[in-house]
């Protein structure tokens, strides 16, 4: 009875896919380079370039940015119950988002302990979001799906304003950082912000597999899940300081990214079920290959140029997204 | 009765200034059947939840084996105290094998498969509520007597010595509610240490299967004590501001109360 259906295939058959995407993808671009002559040692100097300092970097990038998001996204939707907690309704991803802007704004440059100040602000801004949402739809005792929702699109409106503002009143320079930046784009050089944010992914990813029997218990109901020895405040807790961190380190780098954080865990949840111990390792895997994946398209389809990576999520995701919900349902949304 | 289980004294429990329980002070013993009655409103679950330490901020004394409940970590409770609520979320789409393998959550690590024990915890619980056959339907599929002793089993599988149930069989049509209470009862003669605290509206079932009937008004203790001294038309209708004619059960001799006649 112990083998009761676990869904142990399907989530090997996730890696497998997960592992040829970002193993393929750096291969793939404007320019493709044949595996077989950097295996045998036959590319030229600017080949080698394109493919160690701009390609490699960028795919672990977007993995890590996809993942983080996908996994938030999850984590949202157990502990809140409703299908569309996201990163981005909940108002967090635009909390992060207004944390950078204003650190671009106030001109500021530091890092402590090799966390960027960017990342710091963003997580600030994320952090605050998530408090604020989860605070006022907690001030009447029981939470409602409708309110978390209202308020996390309110805040969502709240920090965009603010952040057109401080593009408004920004100089030339900063300005155009700032609005490139908003676009969402994983365009990093060097290992640098792989290197900064990947401790960060990793340390969250692995407390939010920890968790993953709390999750199971959490969405469920908090007092079933108190009941059954969680303890919720101090779950949650920890789940939203981990997601303001993974939203925040992500955001700080990427930009707003959209979508992963909703498709991701949904399409997961079809294909593997409901238990978090499975889930949790395939929507990681899932959210980054897909992000891998979509970053390629991103900076091939109209190779010189690119084109900002949260087109082609929207464009990809939604369409997949659509005939899934076509065919089965999503859970918790009736 | 032997010790006290839980102990309340002058306990309290307000939200917003209202006042849900109002200076309580009872007992509870090991390997007693108690029952809570009283009209809507009078506390009966809000009892319940600060027994599993789910209302915070409660005023007074109130104990689980001489400690209070505060101080146990939730996971130490859920050791001691399973519970059943009065209902959950209608979207909840995981298995019914699914939702009564997470009560096995105090006794388990983070990672780990499940040990043989659990794997029997599970069954067990699986049939008594005879649910076997519907284990791996999903919980928002299941009809509302059929989620309820799926609550009751997610409780049992959690194998603690004290059950506390929120209108247990609310839900349930009158030959389910038969099963419940000769479960319960099953239960009891085979853990002698088995507690069990449960709020029902059914004042003729109370006063058959409860060792002592707890009857509350406005947060307060209106009685406590033997069901046969429950059984009381003065008792009984100032407590629902009804009119109760009580009648001998033909066959066993039960005091019965029915209910005002209408019309």
């Amino acid at each position: 009875m112990s083998n009761r259906r676990k869904p142990t295939h399907r989530l090997m058959g996730i890696a497998i896919l997960g592992i040829v995407i970002v193993l393929s993808m750096p291969f793939i671009g404007g320019e493709i380079i044949n595996p077989m002559a950097l295996f045998k040692g036959e590319l030229e100097e600017n080949e080698l370039t394109v493919f160690w300092k701009l390609r490699i970097p960028r795919v672990i990038m977007g993995f890590l940015a996809g993942s983080a998001l996908a996994l938030s996204g999850m984590a949202f939707q157990a502990v809140f119950r409703n299908p569309l907690a996201t990163p981005f309704t909940l108002g967090v991803a635009s909390g992060a988002s207004l944390g950078a802007a204003a650190y671009v704004w106030l001109g500021l440059s530091f890092s402590v302990l090799s966390m960027s100040g960017q990342t710091m602000f963003a997580f600030l801004g994320a952090a605050l979001s998530i408090s604020l949402v989860y605070g006022l739809t907690r001030v009447h005792g029981h939470r409602s799906s409708g309110t978390m929702l209202l308020a996390g699109v309110s805040i969502s409106f709240f920090c965009s304003s603010l952040i057109m503002f401080i593009q408004y009143i920004s100089d030339f320079n900063s300005s155009v950082r700032i609005m490139r930046w908003l676009m969402g784009g994983i365009e990093v050089v060097g290992y640098k912000a792989v290197l900064n944010t990947a401790p960060i992914v990793v340390l969250g990813a692995g407390v939010i597999f920890y968790l993953s029997r709390d999750l199971n218990l959490l969405s469920t109901g908090n007092e079933i899940a108190a009941s059954r020895g969680v303890n919720v405040n101090k779950t949650m807790t920890i789940l939203f300081v981990i997601t303001s961190f993974l939203v925040g380190s992500v955001v700080a780098v990427c930009g707003p990214i959209g979508f992963v954080g909703m498709m991701a865990p949904h399409i997961c949840r079809m294909l593997i079920g409901q238990d978090h111990r499975f889930l949790a390792p395939a929507t990681f895997l899932f959210g980054g290959a897909f992000l891998v994946l979509c970053d390629t398209l991103a900076r091939s389809l109209i190779a010189p140029a690119e084109m900002p990576v949260g087109i082609i999520t929207a464009l990809l995701g939604g369409p997949f997204f659509l005939w899934l919900l076509m065919r089965s349902r999503v859970a918790g949304l009736d | 009765m032997t010790k006290p289980v839980y102990s309340l004294q002058e306990y309290s429990y307000e939200v917003n200034g209202s006042s849900l329980l109002n200076e309580l002070t009872v007992d509870i013993y090991e390997h007693e059947y108690l029952v809570i009655v009283g009209p809507n409103g009078a506390g009966k679950s809000t009892l319940l939840k600060c027994l599993n330490c789910l209302n915070s901020g409660g005023q007074g004394q109130l104990t689980l084996y001489d400690k209070s409940v505060t101080e146990y970590s939730r996971k130490q409770l859920a050791q001691h105290v399973g519970y059943v609520p009065q209902h959950m979320s209608p979207s909840i789409s995981v298995s019914v094998y699914d939702f009564v393998a997470m009560s096995r959550y105090p006794y388990l690590g983070a990672f780990g498969p499940m040990g043989i024990e659990h794997e029997e915890a599970i069954q067990k619980a699986l049939s008594n509520t005879h649910l076997e056959d519907l284990a791996d339907r999903a919980l928002h599929t299941l009809s509302g007597g059929e989620r309820q002793r799926v609550l009751i089993a997610g409780a049992l599988a959690q194998e603690t010595n004290i059950l506390l149930m929120d209108e247990p069989t609310t839900f349930l049509d009158p030959g389910q509610q038969a099963e419940m209470y000769k479960l319960l009862n099953a239960l009891r003669d085979n853990h002698p240490h088995l507690t069990i605290v449960a709020v029902t509206h059914d004042v003729n079932y109370a006063s058959m299967a409860a060792d002592r009937i707890l009857a509350l008004s406005g947060g307060k203790r209106v009685f406590c004590g033997e069901p046969s001294d429950f059984m009381n038309k003065e008792v009984l209708d100032e407590l629902y501001s009804t009119s109760f004619t009580l009648v001998n059960h033909p066959e066993s001799g039960h005091l019965i109360a029915l209910p005002e006649q209408i019309g």
